[in-house]
């Protein structure tokens, strides 16, 4: 250590330093899908979908390696422990069909958060997200949320810890004029619809707080019972983007949850320019 | 499936209340031209989501109707807190078959939105089955929904909080049935009154406090009556 180097506050650069490179090289300067994800299956990642459960026995559900619930004692104290009950609502495998088709690389981890109960959905959901951070999944995929701003004060800390630990977290926004979290975050990917019939196709929101908009409207999807629905919410958008996080983290590992986020950014059709014909119905890979 | 028994009589807040909360259902299914459209309220104690009201002339006997809140369609509305719509769910025979035992009608489209407390989680969700195809639009549909599950909450909250009053009152007086239910809801009040006054954390289990006040109260309320009828 010479020169400024010791009065350096933390994390800075000094002069004779180098500057750390980026994992996997600069980026290119007109950086696209086909950089950022296409060819990549999700090999190598693990997505942890904090939902209703997963049948595993439907024939569209695939690279489910765990099953886990949260259960909460009376006390309101809440733990994550192996699970085989299946789902009980059937949007559980959905999610998760959506995150296999699209990243049929990717390990799945259902937690299943299906318990309303004394304690609502604040302990179940502090409880699941607490323990799939610790974990530190590469993406973690989430479609509830909380109103109580006291749980939100325990999510927060969560969420910062997830975005500096290297997990992405996704959730999916609201349709609502009320506040609810932890989606509202700054650092949580949030996701709303948008109404054409193409999985790969995502925008870039410029109208905060929802970040992105993908596939949502009318989305075929797999449903526990051996079963598949046609449905609308924005909860089916968000696998899609989770999806599509494990693929650019597969296809680059050792990025941070700011740098996917950015390269989400970078390539949604309306930034890079791609925005598809509105009649389009095709699939755009 | 269990139904509960009917309701208490109700002071004018919470009539008015579910006069309003009537009038969001049939609201809903007259715009999305459907089969029915009803409210249903967290039963939080039991676990379970109880029909509050329902449009459809034919179907009133839903009312009081209640199911486990932790599974279905509605069970992951409530606990998400996401808007959903779903199609084909006739297709499921199980589904068909528990549904048709439960409600006596099967719907093929399903749509459901939360229904947020004052201040509290999700306490209900609105569902309307079977919406006609009009030129609304999916994106519209569940707009519309979400205005409509809003305007309900106001009505619900005021119908919960008009049975926590009643319940505290009935069990403070001693007179009438002091049911599981019952002091729940007491406690629920009384709690929420302790923790106000004392800028408590309101996700706390009920306190000692709110025991004592209940006690208290009672002791107040029942005390001077039995009194005077002894002089």
């Amino acid at each position: 250590v010479s020169g400024t180097q010791g009065f350096l506050p933390a994390w800075s650069v000094g002069d004779t330093d180098t500057v750390r490179p980026l994992p996997g090289g600069p980026w290119p300067p007109n950086l696209d899908a086909d950089w950022a994800w296409k060819g990549a299956d999700g090999a190598g990642t693990r997505v942890c979908l904090l939902d209703s459960g997963v049948d595993l026995t439907h024939p569209a559900i695939g690279g489910v390696t765990g099953t886990f619930r949260v259960a909460v004692d009376y006390d309101g104290d809440g733990r994550v422990e192996p699970d085989d009950s299946g789902d009980s609502s059937g949007h559980g495998t959905a999610c998760a069909g959506i995150i296999h088709a699209l990243a049929p690389g990717t390990e799945i981890t259902s937690v299943k958060v299906l318990t309303a109960g004394v304690h609502g959905s604040g302990p179940v959901l502090e409880t699941a997200l607490r323990w799939a951070v610790d974990q530190r999944f590469d993406v973690v995929n989430l479609s509830l949320s909380t109103r109580k701003a006291e749980v939100a004060s325990l999510l927060r800390p969560l969420v910062d810890q997830a975005w500096f630990d290297g997990t992405v977290l996704v959730a999916s926004a609201h349709n609502f004029p009320v506040l609810s979290y932890p989606w509202t975050f700054s650092s949580v990917i949030s996701v709303a619809s948008h109404a054409r019939r193409d999985p790969w196709l995502y925008f870039y929101n410029p109208e905060p707080p929802a970040l992105f908009q993908a596939h949502g409207v009318g989305v075929e999807v797999a449903w526990a019972g051996g079963t598949t629905r046609r449905v609308t919410g924005n909860s089916f958008a968000t696998p899609h983007v989770s999806a599509l996080a494990a693929l650019i983290r597969s296809k680059h590992p050792g990025l941070t949850p700011f740098q996917v986020t950015t390269i989400l950014h970078l390539t949604a059709a309306n930034v890079a320019g791609a925005a598809p014909d509105p009649d389009s119905e095709g699939v755009s890979r | 499936v269990t139904t509960y028994a009917a309701d208490e009589a109700g002071s004018a807040d919470s009539v008015t209340a579910r006069t309003i909360l009537q009038g969001t259902v049939d609201i809903a299914r007259t715009v999305f031209a459907a089969h029915s459209a009803s409210v249903l309220l967290l039963d939080a104690a039991a676990d379970q989501l109880v029909f509050e009201a329902v449009a459809h002339p034919d179907e009133q006997h839903l009312v009081g109707l209640a199911f486990p809140a932790s599974s279905g369609i509605a069970g992951w509305v409530l606990q998400s807190g996401q808007t959903m719509l779903v199609d084909d769910v006739g297709s499921d025979p199980n589904f068909a078959r528990q549904t048709a035992r439960a409600t006596g009608y099967v719907p093929e489209r399903l749509m459901a939105a939360p229904i947020g407390g004052l201040d509290d989680d999700w306490i209900g969700v609105l569902e309307v089955l079977d919406r006609s195809d009009g030129y609304r639009g999916e994106m519209t549909d569940v707009a519309l929904l979400a205005l409509l599950a809003h305007q309900a909450a106001a009505s619900l909250q005021l119908i919960v909080e008009a049975r926590q009053a009643e319940a505290a009152l009935r069990m403070a007086r001693g007179g009438g049935p002091a049911g599981a239910a019952d002091s729940g809801r007491a406690l629920a009040a009384l709690d929420a009154i302790v923790r106000h006054v004392a800028g408590d954390d309101p996700a706390a289990p009920p306190s000692d406090d709110s025991l004592q006040l209940l006690e208290s109260l009672s002791r107040v309320l029942s005390g001077p009556s039995r009194e005077g009828r002894n002089t």
